[in-house]
């Protein structure tokens, strides 16, 4: 290998010591919640400071895995999640690769007319009899294509797809391969970076997604998780439980509340690490030389 | 004449795969953004619920001069902007500095680690955070000010104080989004031709000039692109954020357009004003995003179109 | 512009295109989009979907219910709602949007020209006949109801006449909104007893008193851990809208002869608005003083609702605002709260006198659309939601799924831990359709042993053994209830004062010159007419 200097050295430091605050700070309340959940109220009234705690228990969490409404909420985000994307990343491709092409006539007005969707939209009313009149209304479909494919995205997607250099279609272009099977066989794998980019961004999305359930469906089988770990979390939560005659399983609603967040966050952590090695680099070498 | 329509579809034929493929897309916008849009016209109506918004009667510009004559809407217009500013000064480079950084991680687990780290604010929502941070800062019973007071310091009431309120914004949401928004450099980065970098460490180039002057031009155009798109987006300062960390005792400087759009038009259910401040804000972000599109073609840099 | 015309006449034929695709997707997708196609007909008929029932008379009529409901109840075969459906011969949709969003979803719903049978409004303080409901109303979407509620016994029973006259509109004084009946709360104080205990000292109550546990609460270190984090009292508000110190503080601002409502005469006898009111500037410079000598939690005038409870519940702070059943309602918080805190009535003013201001006992009410067909089988839902029968099922459940046994006399539960856990995924509060008959619910939540029912017997007879009712009329003289809409900067501007003052931002005489200058003008027209209707009331 070759030798560091002194100034590799600096850098190195620089970059492990800012990189490595930034992530304890990220960690932090995320380590504060999973840890509160576990711990006995008790133990965290008298050191709320204290992040590991003496004992350890499970009641919330056994209590939460008996709410059937929190495993209903799972399918459907589950679903709304996983064709959402699929429908996502497919009409991005297929739409910002076209986009990508400076010569192809029409493209700049189609461009400035995506982009206008960014600033103006009908507001709450319009969208609801759209999604009435499409026959979308009360089901999972209302919470999969409105906003599955955005002008955002679709921009960053196009200049991403513009960055290839295109000699590399070129080459197959003189192959007599057409445009379609360019982009399957050529844009697709050069591209994987940023399809794991998008792929994540969107699923991020969906799992998050809440409000558009409240709005186009009227049941509650068809709500996704994360309007129920709201509606369960956040201040009026509160205020149902309260309304309510007590479970006295000896669990406060605080530590109830925090492995909700937790049950609620955790699958997505546990597949983002299979995205990461898209955007490791030497993938890119390896599809361009193989 | 026919010359014309003959190249045309001339044209149109040996380019017939990209225009179909450019269908899909389309009818989507047409019908998920275009279709709806005809509600902006409630702007410039009295809004009755059982008349709907066709029936309902025209008043013209009467919500916009109403908007314009309320004292809050300019309080709420700086507020918006200024914010804004603010956390696109401060907010715009970070992720962009995570990017490069971690990218030069030659531990690749230590990478990967880190990496992960970094983006676990993102998954919890503003109403958690929100909740968590309020609790934090609150001088009664914040962890952040029980430690002040074990240094001697006197408790600061952050949420109270006017002068904290944006810096705390700023903070929390490159906190929580930076580590995210890196992601999308880290797949630019990834498309960067490694045989710049072969090439410019046979040269004897340092880590930092490699950085300098080969990844960071290779992903100028991802840059540029982000920034016009983040300057359209001046009027929108994240609603969740700002809602959870509001208080009337901060509400003369935590008061922003979508916040107050939320308040009178939806919860009100004043939807033709409601819609008037929206359209007041798309005006203007649109304005700074074909403003600073056509800035980056002076340059000579790729814009949005 | 042609542009534009072929735009949308493509993008018309786009969605048909579009949604009979979608129509085939969905159908092999989901098991919901069979019976989810037939409620979404076309949006622009205004008619509830009730063609199907109308033709046969004999076949119970269906009601879709639209009702703020907690997010732990499951409604899909729930056999609460079956038994309801079974005692009152209907069929029940219920539409139940996430109690957080639930005003956002209303004004959709209300604006989409497709109503539901029965809607519920929570509006503001629980009168449901806020500002949207009068807009409704003024719109023509609502029902007016009065020449039909003569005819249904339960409802002109249970719903008192207060009660009526407090939803009557204030634009043309018609009924469009049946109130929602709810138990009587007597607004008082928590207070944290083991810390008292602790210190040795007794309940407050007066003033004096009341300054005194405060300070020993806030200096004394009650909790004895030897950190210096306590706070005498705190407060909370619902919302932006309202400062925190007005929010049922009823407890300290009966020492200042200070009602929280409107609908009450002031100390020499004469209707006026609060910021006139002998007590007003003294109960501030109360608060203010509380503040300078840190004996309040700071965050006082900023806690969002409901977190002065979990202060309370982790020890921070002894004394908060709450009602006689807040005790026993903590325990789903805290286990044991019942032996660690106690319920204790308004303090007592200068004369000696506790005032407990009781207005009309409210939760929101129901709406029913003008188009409405069945506008009569719906009121005789509602009749029956108001006899103790529905009440009780509502609220307890049905026997052997939710509980073991019940005692109507002394309102004794008892449960297994599976009916208890049971319960709170088929029914709650939220459910009924009216939550007290005569002022009363089933049970007391959380009563569920003999010793803590009693611990809420004794201390409520005990609060209003000190206490002295006052019945406050409810106050529907327009111009007072719409200065949020009239004077909205104003309005903004007072709260921020008020604030201000407290927190000595600025001085009592810059307070005052505002309320003399700007304040009282401004509302002087709107005080007049209130007055005006508060004397003809008293006639």
């Amino acid at each position: 290998m070759k030798i560091r200097s002194k100034g590799d050295k600096i850098f190195d430091f620089v970059t492990y010591s800012v990189i490595s605050l930034f992530a304890l700070a990220c960690l932090f309340p995320f380590f504060y919640v999973a840890a509160f959940s576990v711990t006995p109220y008790s133990e965290y009234l008298e050191h709320p400071l204290k992040l590991i705690p003496y004992h350890i228990e499970f009641g919330a969490y056994r209590q939460i895995f008996n709410m059937s409404v929190l495993w209903t909420g799972y399918k459907n985000t589950i679903i709304i999640t996983v064709v959402g994307v699929a429908f996502n990343i497919f009409l991005l491709l297929i739409t910002a690769y076209p986009l990508s092409k400076p010569d192809l006539k029409g493209r700049n007005v189609i461009l400035v007319l995506i982009t206008f969707t960014m600033f103006f939209n009908g507001g709450l009313i319009p969208n609801f009899y759209l999604i009435r009149s499409l026959d979308l209304y009360n089901t999972l479909w209302s919470l999969i294509l409105p906003g599955v494919l955005g002008a955002y995205n679709l921009i960053l997607m196009k200049s991403f797809i513009g960055n290839i250099p295109p000699s590399l279609e070129e080459s197959a272009s003189i192959d007599g391969a057409n445009e379609i099977t360019i982009l399957a066989r050529i844009i697709v794998p050069l591209s994987k970076p940023a399809i794991a980019t998008f792929v994540i961004f969107h699923a991020v999305t969906q799992w998050n997604t809440f409000f558009n359930a409240i709005i186009y469906t009227s049941k509650r089988d068809l709500w996704p998780l994360m309007l129920i770990v709201r509606d369960m979390v956040v201040d009026s939560g509160g205020v149902a439980r309260d309304m309510m005659d007590a479970t006295n399983s000896g669990v406060t609603e605080f530590t109830i509340k925090m492995a909700i967040i937790i049950f609620a966050t955790l699958p997505i952590l546990v597949v983002y690490p299979f995205m990461q090695k898209y955007f490791m680099k030497g993938m890119l070498i390896g599809s361009i030389k193989g | 004449m026919a010359t014309t329509t003959r190249k045309a579809f001339r044209y149109l034929n040996k380019k017939k795969y990209l225009y179909l493929m450019l269908i899909p897309g389309i009818v989507y916008f047409l019908i998920f953004n275009y279709v709806p849009m005809y509600g902006v016209i409630i702007a410039f109506k009295d809004f009755n619920f059982a008349k709907g918004i066709f029936k309902s009667s025209w008043i013209g510009f009467q919500n916009f001069k109403y908007m314009f004559g309320l004292s809050d809407f300019y309080t709420v217009f700086w507020n918006s902007l200024s914010l804004s500013f603010l956390k696109l000064l401060f907010g715009f480079p970070f992720p962009i500095l995570l990017a490069l950084l971690l990218n030069e991680m030659r531990n690749r687990t230590y990478q990967k680690v880190t990496q992960t780290l970094i983006y676990l604010p993102h998954f919890i929502s503003w109403v958690v955070i929100g909740g968590i941070l309020v609790n934090f800062l609150s001088p009664s019973w914040g962890v952040l000010n029980i430690f002040l007071k074990q240094i001697g310091i006197e408790p600061i009431f952050f949420l109270a104080d006017h002068a904290y309120f944006q810096p705390l914004v700023v903070l929390s949401s490159i906190w929580k989004d930076a580590g995210w928004e890196s992601i999308i450099y880290l797949a630019a980065i990834a498309s960067v031709n490694t045989e710049l970098y072969e090439a410019a460490s046979i040269d004897g180039a340092g880590r930092l000039r490699r950085l300098w002057y080969i990844t960071l031009p290779g992903i100028k155009s991802t840059i540029i692109i982000l920034l016009i798109l983040k300057l359209g987006q001046i009027m929108n300062n994240g609603f969740e954020q700002i809602f959870v960390l509001q208080n009337p005792m901060n509400l003369e400087v935590s008061e922003v357009f979508e916040t107050y759009a939320y308040r009178v038009g939806i919860l009100g259910g004043r939807f033709s004003f409601g819609t008037t401040v929206g359209l007041f804000t798309s005006v203007i972000g649109l304005i700074f995003l074909l403003a600073s599109n056509r800035i980056a073609k002076w340059f000579k840099e790729d814009g949005i179109w | 512009m042609g542009k534009k015309g072929k735009n949308l006449l493509s993008s018309l034929a786009c969605i048909m295109l579009l949604s009979s695709v979608l129509a085939a997707c969905g159908s092999n997708n989901e098991e919901s989009t069979a019976s989810s196609s037939s409620n979404s007909a076309s949006p622009s008929s205004s008619a509830p979907a009730s063609a199907s029932q109308s033709e046969g008379k004999a076949e119970s009529v269906t009601i879709k219910m639209f009702n703020r409901v907690n997010a732990d109840v499951v409604i899909d075969n729930n056999p609460v709602i079956a038994e309801a459906e079974k005692l009152a011969n209907v069929k029940l949709e219920i539409e139940a949007p996430p109690i957080n969003n639930y005003v956002d979803k209303l004004q959709v719903v209300m604006a989409s020209g497709d109503l539901p049978d029965l809607i519920y409004n929570w509006g503001t303080a629980g009168n449901g006949a806020d500002a949207n409901m009068e807009k409704w109303a003024q719109n023509g979407l609502l029902a007016s109801l009065d020449d039909k509620i003569g005819n249904y016994p339960n409802l002109m029973k249970n719903i008192t006449k207060e009660m009526w006259d407090a939803v009557k509109s204030v634009n043309d004084g018609k009924t469009y909104i049946i109130p929602r009946p709810n138990v009587v709360n007597h607004w008082g104080y928590v207070i944290n007893q083991q810390w008292l205990d602790k210190l040795g000292m007794k309940t407050p109550t007066t003033l004096d008193e009341f300054t005194k546990v405060v300070t020993a609460f806030t200096k004394e270190d009650p909790d004895g851990n030897g950190q210096d984090d306590t706070y005498g009292v705190s407060f909370s508000g619902p919302d932006l809208g309202r400062n925190t110190i007005w929010n049922a503080s009823n407890f300290l601002t009966a020492a200042f002869s200070l009602p929280v409502t409107d609908g009450v005469k002031d100390t020499d006898g004469n209707y006026k608005i609060r910021e006139k009111m002998s007590g007003y500037i003294p109960y501030l410079t109360y608060l203010k003083k509380l503040n300078d000598e840190k004996l309040i939690d700071p965050e006082f005038l900023i806690n969002k609702i409901y977190v002065d409870n979990e202060k309370l519940n982790q020890f921070k702070v002894g004394i908060t605002y709450g009602h006689q059943y807040a005790v026993l309602g903590n325990i789903s918080k805290l286990p044991d709260s019942e032996k660690i805190f106690s319920y204790q009535g308004v303090l007592k003013n200068d004369k000696g006198v506790a005032s407990d201001w009781v207005t009309p006992a409210m939760w929101g009410g129901w709406m029913i659309p003008k188009d409405s067909k069945n506008i009569d089988q719906i009121l005789s839902f509602l009749d029956w939601g108001n006899t103790t029968e529905a009440n009780t099922l509502f609220q307890l459940g049905i026997k052997g799924l939710t509980y073991e046994s019940y005692d109507a006399a002394t309102k004794a539960v008892t449960r297994n831990s599976d009916q208890t856990a049971k319960l709170t995924t088929l029914t709650s509060a939220y459910m009924t359709p009216a939550n007290a008959i005569n002022g009363d619910g089933a049970s007391i939540q959380n009563a569920d042993t003999p010793e803590k029912l009693n611990v809420y017997k004794t201390q409520l007879e005990a609060a209003l053994k000190q206490m002295t009712i006052v019945n406050v009329p409810a106050v529907r003289s327009p111009k007072i209830l719409s200065l949020n809409a009239s004077i909205p900067d104003l309005v903004k501007k007072k709260d921020d004062y008020e604030i201000k003052f407290i927190t000595g931002a600025i001085s009592e005489k810059q307070f005052k010159d505002f309320l003399e200058k700007e304040w009282y003008p401004a509302t002087a027209d709107a005080e007049k007419e209130y007055v005006d209707f508060m004397n003809s009331v008293g006639k």
